[in-house]
């Protein structure tokens, strides 16, 4: 069991350290192309006109990846007023329900996306003439970084800390 | 229907993020009635893929960075000179302050909380009752999402498919109405409990500080004239609100280093992620809806019940009330616009103008006992008794409820600007 955890941990701090740097550098780019396309299009009336498939493109990217990453980082947004039972020992056993049914509803999500990327895969965008298999593959690798920070919190802290939601992060950030 | 409906509350309930709970319920109903699972994936996906929907990232990014370069202390610093020598100032410019400083941080809760931080403690100091403060700082922070920029604006706008630009516009007077009634209660109050003024007005400290806090007072006004001048796309104006507050803060304030900017980068990325999820999770879950002629049942239903658009006016702001009590802002107005829209058409309600009242419905809700998400940070922060914060908090409550009363029957007062700047 100590293997399989040590082997989570390690993956887990890996993708996260990719993950912050991908998305440093996506949203970075999304805010140099933004800018550049307004330049180039009402200085130098010369526009961009890949410019909206790539940065829609990037975008995606950046949701998927960041939707995984704001896990770790308890982001998520959950009902705040039920944040005192869920905390409560007694009810223990509900965390480890909701985090069997998150880890469902990932596994289903990564295995519709998967599909979907599969029926895709021959399409091309009309812009840069790419396969749109390029754009769709970020949710079900989002989703499957997900996965993973998700096992990682289950393992090292419990369930109760696994979905863990924004206003309770915040309160205790704030509080400490 | 239901089962969607119920499996949903089902997975809230029981602690998933909201997103999650979403797609859990989308693909249950779509198992369940043999279709396709890879239609789910398919309408999450295309319901990110949206140009307008940059607009959220970018605000954001301009806000934190703003943000990093201290503009909080140079606006705070300002309002107090401004109106710090009234009868209980230091809880004036925690109104006024906020006014200026509104929700570009994409979160009510994260506002709430960096005012709680730094208002408290200097008005607990001050003399103030620690409760008041508490409450006070709660009920601030429901301006961010009324005054533009707002997060939440950007998200209804392309929902409701109406001119991000006129919506932001449609929002000063009414968040400047909000801020009127917060001040002239709390005027109220302090005289009443004899709360200390600051220093006697000073017209030289007034001008010192509107000289700091010039570059962050501009960025709303150069995003508001971006959109008068119908040239620029709401992501594009987003994206050059982000410059300015880079360059604001690398060159005129020189508060903000490169150092920090990735950090910046990757919290936003983080934030906004969150939001866009939900939306992207609300595509199916609103397909559905729309399948099963949720929207079409609604309208049928309030149809037989009045014929009003005023009373249809009074029955939504009461469930959006009671509503806002218990679930979280943005997944409220992600999951009802889309089957509220034909009901809003059907009556003639100007969408502008719902979408104002639905925002002050909303944030009504966070500030309302017992459950109100802002009271839940305010008081943990603060350390104050949920109890006591509760009898503070309603006179805010009963005066945002008289405001938004004021604004649902007198449409003009969101609408005159946006037409006005129209001609």
């Amino acid at each position: 069991m100590d293997g399989v955890r040590r082997a989570v941990v390690v993956a887990d701090d890996g993708v996260a350290a990719i993950e912050n740097a991908f998305l440093i550098a996506v949203h970075g780019a999304i805010f140099v192309l933004v800018v550049a396309g307004v330049f180039l299009r009402y200085v130098f009336n010369d526009p961009l006109t890949w410019g909206e498939e790539v940065i829609v493109g990037l975008f995606t990217w950046m949701v998927f990846i960041a939707a995984a990453a704001a896990v770790r980082s308890h982001k998520h947004i959950r009902i705040d007023v039920m944040a005192t039972v869920y905390a409560n020992p007694k009810v223990s056993w509900l965390n480890g329900l909701t985090v069997l049914a998150g880890v469902a509803i990932i596994v289903v999500m990564i295995y519709a996306c998967t599909q979907q990327v599969l029926q895709e895969a021959s399409v091309d965008t009309p812009m840069l003439n790419v396969s749109r298999a390029w754009f769709l593959a970020s949710m079900p690798v989002g989703l499957l970084f997900m996965l993973l920070h998700v096992l990682r919190l289950w393992l090292d802290k419990g369930p109760a800390v696994v979905f863990k939601g924004e206003t309770e992060s915040v309160i205790e950030g704030l509080s400490q | 229907m239901i089962l969607l409906l119920v499996s949903f509350m089902i997975l809230l309930v029981i602690g998933l993020p909201i997103a999650l709970a979403m797609m859990g319920a989308s693909a249950l109903f779509i198992v369940i009635e043999g279709i396709p699972l890879s239609v789910v994936a398919q309408r999450v996906v295309t319901g990110v893929q949206s140009f307008p929907l940059l607009a959220i990232p970018l605000f954001t990014l301009a806000g934190s960075l703003m943000n990093e370069s201290g503009i909080s202390e140079r606006l705070f610093g300002f309002t107090r000179a401004f109106v710090g020598h009234i009868r209980g100032g230091l809880a004036q410019t925690a109104i006024v302050g906020n006014v200026f400083l509104s929700g570009i941080s994409g979160s009510s809760v994260a506002d709430c909380a960096a005012t709680t931080r730094v208002f408290v403690p200097q008005l607990v100091k001050a003399g103030y009752g620690q409760s008041f403060a508490a409450a006070l700082c709660a009920a601030c922070a429901t301006l961010g999402p009324i005054i533009p920029p707002s997060i939440l604006m950007v998200v209804y706008a392309w929902q409701a498919n109406i001119s991000l630009g006129d919506l932001f516009w449609a929002g000063i007077i009414p968040g400047l109405v909000m801020a009127l009634g917060m001040v002239l209660l709390t005027n109220l109050i302090a005289r009443h409990r004899n709360y200390p003024k600051d220093e006697a007005f000073s017209g030289r400290r007034l001008w010192i500080a509107f000289k700091h806090a010039f570059w962050a007072l501009m960025m709303p006004v150069f995003i508001l004239v971006g959109f008068r001048m119908g040239v620029f796309t709401a992501t594009e104006i987003a994206g050059i609100a982000a410059a300015y507050a880079l360059i604001a803060g690398l060159v005129f304030y020189r508060t903000l280093h490169w150092k920090q900017v990735p950090q910046i980068l990757l919290t936003t990325a983080k934030e906004t992620a969150v939001i866009l999820l939900i939306v992207a999770a609300a595509a199916p879950f609103s397909w559905i809806l729309g399948i099963e002629q949720a929207p079409q049942l609604i309208t049928e239903g309030i149809k037989s019940a009045t014929t009003s658009p005023w009373m249809v006016l009074l029955l939504l702001n009461v469930v959006l009330l009671v509503l806002g009590c218990f679930m979280e802002t943005l997944a409220i107005m992600i999951i009802l616009v889309p089957i509220l829209l034909p009901v809003l058409q059907s009556f003639g309600i100007d969408l502008t103008h719902f979408g104002i009242v639905l925002l002050i419905n909303l944030v009504i809700g966070q500030i309302t006992p017992p459950v109100g998400v802002l009271l839940f940070v305010s008081g943990s922060i603060s350390k104050t008794p949920l109890g006591s914060l509760v009898k503070e908090v309603w006179s805010y409550v009963v005066v945002l409820i008289v405001v938004l009363l004021i604004l649902t029957y007198v449409p003009a007062l969101s609408l005159w600007l946006p037409g006005a700047l129209k001609g």
